[in-house]
């Protein structure tokens, strides 16, 4: 390629190919030979099924992978070699964006804004525009966490339309966002496009997208099927689409499900109360009658996603197939009861109402459908009728009960389909079944039966020993079903079950539902695609909690029929139903008005760059440590409860030991030896008779020592040869030495003593005079105190850190920070300004009281000790940041940062145990441990004063440590996925 | 009910087979407490060897040189300079070349040999005050026989009082003795908390406690499921560490097993109760991470683990009375080296026993009362 070509285009790739190998062992070709180009200011869509490559190939062109093969340019620039320059000029939307869930809607938008360079002009025109589309204004202080699905996709979308890039990547933006987002988004885009000449690619499940777009480029397989203007693929199916009448006692679900059955339909969809089809060849008349079994058959215009499917099927073989599902045992009917009723249903969260007095009752064997903007409360609802939350007010019976009181096992009637794939991620396919079987409460023949029944009625036997978060989006969400079907519920609860899912897994679901149906299964469902409402026999359509109309899709359809002649589409209905609400109801619910725009707040402009971006992301962490309680239990409840502990709780000095004096005579000798461990203060002296009594004591713990005066003591003193037995407890051994070094001294003092009134007693000949430096009065908290000082900054330091790291990559905020102008050295310096800080604060606390409370001297240089701790706190954030980044798990991260941190600091640092009589092996090691240097510096400053000889050395190590492990750092933390 | 307890042993096994299956999972259960045990083992020891110490011996003499050749022939010292200047004794100290300076006078061998007492000036490095103590000691007892043997050969009577001392349980006072037993505990209780307050709460993260809790799962049954592996995965790392303490560290185990597993079992339920506890008390891994973590680290240092529970302050050994980190300790502790019965180690049960009454049906309480 040469390089005029690479100006012509936005992107240009030739030849691209990426392998990835499942855990598994098979090989999976993500793309396989791409060659695309898109010229500059044109909107492009990239449509394929699941495992077509689209994501793959978007992620190559942000820089985030890189092709094992090919030639890849966007904006001119090659990725491969220069992803930053890439970054820094395209806007990314992954699929599930990066939000900080503990930071408000307002707080997210401006973190992208600052680090993007947004300025405050730019701010004043965009935040009203992003408001207006996303309706996020009146939410501006809530936290992300607590929006609904379909609010995070708009806040995630609003965060990537912030700035004003040169090219607009789009993964899928659109799942999970509702018809009138929907249609709001693309007239930002379509604006963006038309007005600024913006180059935009999309990569969209929704059909009906590519046909607004000028280009779309068919992936399949890792394969391109077809590029150019989407009326090229829509041309396919020209001649080849009609519409059929159901018979009039026939629903348009099981006339679908007819012609599916012939293998000349590549496609067929209810639509408006008729069905939709297509085929693979263009036919005679008498076969098409055939066909439709004398229903009447005309011949429409042809959609993309018509076309679509014929592309498919020509190239892959691929078409819905007549997928279905037999019960074994299907539930009884008897009769047209309403099995699911809800009555004046409401459900407050503080001051907002998510569901407003919502009625409604669905009959046994009905496809219920409930529809409704993102945040219309439909979650909410649905978690309320399947007992996972308490209603505020109303009453509710599932099958008769309510569920959220009812026995546990009345829950058995239920099966439930989460919004988010819930199934364990970990285990294979087989053993999540097994797992909800066992839930169930099936067991032995009937278990195996069941997980047989599910693996060939959701045809998952090909991948059941595949661990479930590997599988592709459309068998995860067959397990799902699978899962929620194992028991044979009566009733099955979906929440957006076809959400993200591609065009032939939601034909193929929804054949499913509907043969479950015909058994007599009720099936209640939310769905965002309108035109899926039609296979339900009655929908609901929701708003700000409140129900806006109820019917059978025609009766739906009739509501929003503006003229006789015209009958609206599902999609249609639905979007003028809740304009029409909206508008009349202005002044009611919370959700509208309130507040149309957030607060701007103007950027720091003046500085440079690099420093405007950091200044963003230290905010950010410092916001996300401030509020997550956990961290501050950490940095600053945990140190100030070490201190108390340390300094008033632990000692190793022994004092009132408790011993035990067997006196076996009453000489004056004798009781005036007891008499010396009575009145010290280091023993608490019991005195009994005989040795058995003693023991006794000993056995029971009551007494750590025996001193054994034996019968004949006096006389034995006066012949020189009187000896004392001395028994210890030894299970603490350290304790047990001291306590017997105490006893010969206190045997020895008193010896002394009567030696001085001029009674005999040979001594010495060679007396110890001892002398203990720095700590004079053999007090433990001399050495303890200091010592917990590298106890706190290694918590602080390592400990956080550790998480923080592997908190982006496990919550997958890290994709939509990494296409930024963002580099990666700035967002560890954002990582590690804040929990400095945090250490400094720790550092603080725990001189001043051990200065001022504990009263241990401090006779070096204060100077030195604070150049120190920040030193030793600076090496320990670096370990804590490396081995986040390169283990990318909290729970892996945390264990190994205790046992290369923690461990060694407490244990192997010097701190407690002498390094000089540990093991020759184990002494190597703790030259390698940074906590070594600083226990010899603090030990040092604190009670010796200030030693150069000491200090010198230990701070150069920890300069080189520091820098070592921030390189490592540095390099671990690739703006790259794995 | 038996519907109930096929259930509980579905959670079980599928906690089991969730914990086991992740590789990570399964290096972080059995490697950490192997090399934490061996760290301990060979390093948390308060026994002494290769002490540096110097010498100014300003004497000389046949006698000085007699007393120095005990200490170089200890085990426990090793000579690292002859100094001949008072003030080398401060450079030698400071900069930790010697944890022990002998000066020894230059009338040591006069006052000696004229039947008078000879003083011997030992100076420790007393920052770390517990070592120096120690080598304190040792200098003490070497310098005990360097007199018992000169009375003998000179014909004084031997010193009027001396000491037959034995240790029980611990004959030689080995540390390591001490620590392993301990760490049963110890490191037991790191993993069963941890993994148990994280079980549940990475749950709730990914959005299956949902799933979980439209089954017909109780409260109590999904406690019991997540309580019983958490359990079994606790005894099979204290056997892994009791098998540490016997095969490699070699240290005689005079009890019997049945009583050390009745009390460890007392033990993790109290730890499993804890764990649960907390996990229904976070919303997040990471929240269960640093909250089990604020808990186990007092819980470790106010156990009579490194400093002896009867050193703290009255006050504080009420305190401990809540931990049972304490009472696993004491039972490892009694039952490995003192050999002590059931009913021996009964006053250490029953505080187990209410430890994981409360916090079992406080969690289970909050478990029922936190379903939003």
């Amino acid at each position: 390629m040469n390089s005029a070509d690479s100006q012509e285009f936005v992107l240009a790739g030739r030849d691209l190919r990426k392998v990835f190998h499942r855990k598994t062992g098979e090989r999976v070709d993500a793309l396989d030979g791409v060659s695309l180009d898109v010229p500059y200011g044109s909107l492009t869509a990239i449509v394929g099924p699941d495992g077509a490559g689209k994501t793959t190939l978007l992620r190559l062109a942000t820089g985030l992978l890189r092709p094992d093969a090919g030639e890849l340019t966007v904006l001119g620039i090659n990725v491969v070699d220069n992803p930053q320059g890439v970054q820094d000029r395209v806007g990314y939307m992954p699929q599930r964006f990066g939000l900080y869930e503990d930071l408000s809607v307002r707080e997210n938008l401006d973190l992208y804004a600052d680090l993007t360079g947004v300025t405050l002009a730019e701010r004043r025109q965009r935040y009203p525009e992003l408001m207006a589309m996303t309706a996020l204004a009146p939410f501006g202080d809530r936290l992300a966490g607590q929006l609904s699905g379909g609010m995070k996709q708009k806040l995630g979308l609003a965060c990537t339309l912030v700035r004003s890039p040169d090219v607009l990547l789009l993964d899928e933006p659109t799942v999970g966002v509702d018809p009138l987002s929907r249609r709001e988004l693309w007239e930002i885009i379509l604006r963006l496009v038309n007005e600024q000449q913006l180059s935009v690619i999309v990569s969209t499940s929704y059909l009906d997208e590519a046909d607004r777009c000028a280009r779309a480029i068919v992936l399949h397989k890792g394969r391109v099927l077809a590029d150019g203007p989407p009326a090229d693929v829509r041309e396919l199916a020209v001649g080849q689409t009609f519409i059929v009448q159901p018979a009039a006692q026939q629903t348009a679900r099981v006339m679908q499900a007819q012609l599916l059955q012939h293998e000349g339909v590549v496609d067929a969809v209810p639509e408006g109360g008729h069905v939709r089809f297509v085929l693979e060849a263009p036919e005679t008349e008498s076969e098409l009658e055939e066909l439709a079994g004398g229903a009447t058959v005309t011949a429409v215009a042809p959609r993309f996603e018509d076309g679509f499917m014929v592309l498919l099927h020509r190239n892959a073989g691929a078409r819905p197939v007549a997928a279905s599902i037999e019960l074994a045992h299907p539930p009884q009917q008897n009769g047209n009861q309403a099995v699911v009723e809800c009555h004046d249903l409401v459900r407050r969260f503080g001051a907002f109402t998510a569901v407003d007095h919502v009625s409604f009752a669905v009959q046994r064997g009905e496809v219920f459908g409930l529809l409704g903007p993102n945040g219309a409360g439909k979650t909410t609802t649905f978690r309320m009728l399947c007992g996972l939350l308490a209603a505020s007010g109303g009453s509710l019976r599932v099958a008769g009960v309510d569920l959220r009181t009812a026995r546990a096992s009345a829950r058995a009637r239920i099966g439930y389909v989460a919004q988010k794939f819930s199934l364990y991620g970990q285990l294979s396919v087989v053993e999540n079944l097994d797992f909800f079987a066992g839930a169930y409460g099936l067991f032995g023949k009937r278990r195996s039966q069941r997980i047989r029944w599910a693996i060939e009625q959701f045809e998952l036997k090909e991948l059941e020993r595949l661990p479930s978060e590997q599988l592709p989006g459309g068998y995860k969400q067959r397990l799902a079903m699978a899962a929620a079907l194992m028991h044979e519920p009566e009733i099955v609860f979906l929440d957006e079950p076809t959400s993200g899912v591609d065009p032939l897994a939601r034909r193929e679901f929804w054949q499913r539902i509907t043969a479950l149906a015909e058994q007599g299964v009720t099936v209640i469902v939310t769905t965002h695609f309108m035109e899926e409402a039609e296979y339900c026999d009655r929908v609901v359509i929701m708003d700000a909690g409140r129900v806006l109309a109820q019917g059978t899709p025609a009766e739906i359809r009739s509501h929003a029929r503006s003229s006789p002649d015209q009958e609206p589409n599902m999609q249609e209905a639905f979007i003028a139903i809740v304009e029409k609400a909206r508008q009349a109801g202005a002044d009611t619910p919370s959700t509208s008005v309130a507040g149309n725009t957030l607060p701007i707040s103007a950027p720091p402009t003046w500085l440079p760059g690099p420093v405007r971006r950091v200044r963003a992301l230290v905010q950010k962490e410092a916001r996300q440590m401030l509020r997550d309680a956990s961290s501050v239990a950490i940095g600053i409840v945990l140190p100030v409860l070490l201190i108390l502990v340390f300094g008033y709780g632990l000692s190793l000095d022994v004092r009132d030991a408790p011993v035990a004096i067997v006196l076996e005579e009453q000489s004056p000798e004798a009781t005036g030896l007891a008499g010396a461990f009575q009145l010290s203060s280091y023993f608490d002296a019991t005195i009994v008779k005989t040795m058995a009594e003693a023991e006794q004591l000993m056995l029971t713990r009551q007494v750590d020592a025996i001193v054994h005066v034996r019968a004949n003591f006096a006389r034995q003193m006066h012949l020189g040869e009187a000896n004392l037995q001395v028994l210890v407890h030894g299970t603490d051994a350290n304790r047990a030495r001291i306590i017997e070094s105490y006893i010969r001294g206190a045997v020895g003092a008193w010896g002394a003593q009567r030696a001085a009134e001029g009674r005999p007693l040979a001594g010495g000949p060679v007396t110890v005079v001892e002398r203990m430096w720095f700590n004079e009065a053999n007090d433990s908290r001399y050495f303890l105190v200091p010592g917990l000082i590298v106890l706190i900054m290694t918590l602080i330091g390592a400990f956080l850190t550790a998480l923080v790291m592997a908190r982006e990559w496990e919550r997958g905020t890290l994709e939509s920070l990494f296409v930024t102008p963002v580099r990666a050295r700035e967002i560890l310096l954002s990582k590690t300004i804040p929990y400095f800080v945090l250490g400094i604060i720790g550092l603080a606390l725990s001189v001043i009281t051990a200065r001022f409370l504990f009263h241990v001297p401090l006779r070096g240089s204060l100077w030195v000790l604070c150049a120190a701790s920040m030193l030793y706190l600076l090496v320990a954030l670096n370990i804590g940041l490396f081995i986040s980044s390169a283990l990318k798990s909290q729970f892996v991260a945390i264990e190994l940062t205790i046992i290369v941190t923690f461990l060694p600091a407490m244990m192997l640092s010097g701190f407690l145990f002498d390094l000089r009589s540990m093991p020759a092996a184990v002494r190597m090691i703790t030259y390698a441990l940074p906590a070594r240097y600083f226990v010899a510096i603090l030990q040092s400053v604190f009670l010796a004063g200030n030693v150069w000889v000491v200090f010198l050395p230990s701070f150069a190590i920890l300069v080189v440590m520091a820098l070592v492990l921030r390189t490592l750092a540095r390099l671990s933390t690739r703006k790259q996925l794995a | 009910m038996i519907e109930a307890i096929r259930r509980v042993l579905a959670l079980t096994l599928k906690e089991l087979l969730a914990v086991l299956k992740d590789p990570r999972g399964r290096s972080t259960l059995f490697g950490p407490p192997v090399l934490q045990c061996l760290i301990f083992g060979y390093a948390a020891t308060f026994d002494l060897n290769n002490v540096p110490y110097a010498v100014l011996d300003q004497d000389r003499s046949a006698a000085s040189t007699e007393l120095l050749a005990r200490l170089d022939g200890s085990p426990a010292f090793q000579r690292v300079a002859n100094l001949t200047r008072h003030e080398d004794i401060k450079n030698y100290v400071n900069d930790r070349s010697a944890l022990v300076v002998l000066q020894i006078g230059q009338d040591f061998e006069r006052r000696l040999l004229a039947g008078q007492p000879a003083e011997v000036q030992v100076i420790a490095d007393g920052r770390n005050s517990n070592t120096a103590g120690t080598a304190l000691g040792y200098v003490g007892t070497i310098v005990e026989g360097f007199n018992a043997d000169w009375r003998r050969r000179h014909g004084l009577p031997a010193a009027s009082i001396a000491f037959e001392t034995r240790a029980w349980y611990n004959p030689n006072l080995i540390t390591r003795w001490h620590m392993l037993p301990a760490l049963i505990g110890t490191l037991t209780m790191l993993q069963t908390l941890l993994l148990t307050a994280m079980s549940v709460a990475r749950e709730r993260e990914e959005g299956t406690f949902d799933q979980l809790l439209v089954t017909p799962f109780r409260p109590v049954e999904i406690m019991a499921g997540k309580a019983i592996p958490s359990f079994l995965i606790g005894t099979g790392q204290a056997t892994l560490i009791l098998l540490v303490a016997q095969l490699w560290f070699r240290i005689p185990f005079v009890g019997s097993f049945v009583t050390l597993y009745i009390g460890l079992s007392f033990f993790l339920l109290a730890a499993v109760g804890i764990g649960l506890l907390v996990s229904s008390l976070v919303a997040t891994m990471q929240q269960a991470l640093l909250f089990s973590f604020v808990l186990l680290m007092p819980f470790t240092l106010l156990s009579g683990l490194a400093t002896p529970l009867s050193a703290m302050p009255r006050l504080l050994q009420y305190v401990t009375l809540i931990n049972p980190l304490r009472y696993a300790i004491e039972i490892a502790h009694r039952v490995y080296l003192e050999g002590a019965t059931l009913g021996q180690i009964a006053g250490e049960l029953w505080p187990l026993a209410i430890i994981a009454t409360v916090t079992l049906s406080l969690a289970s309480w909050m478990f029922r009362h936190r379903l939003t």
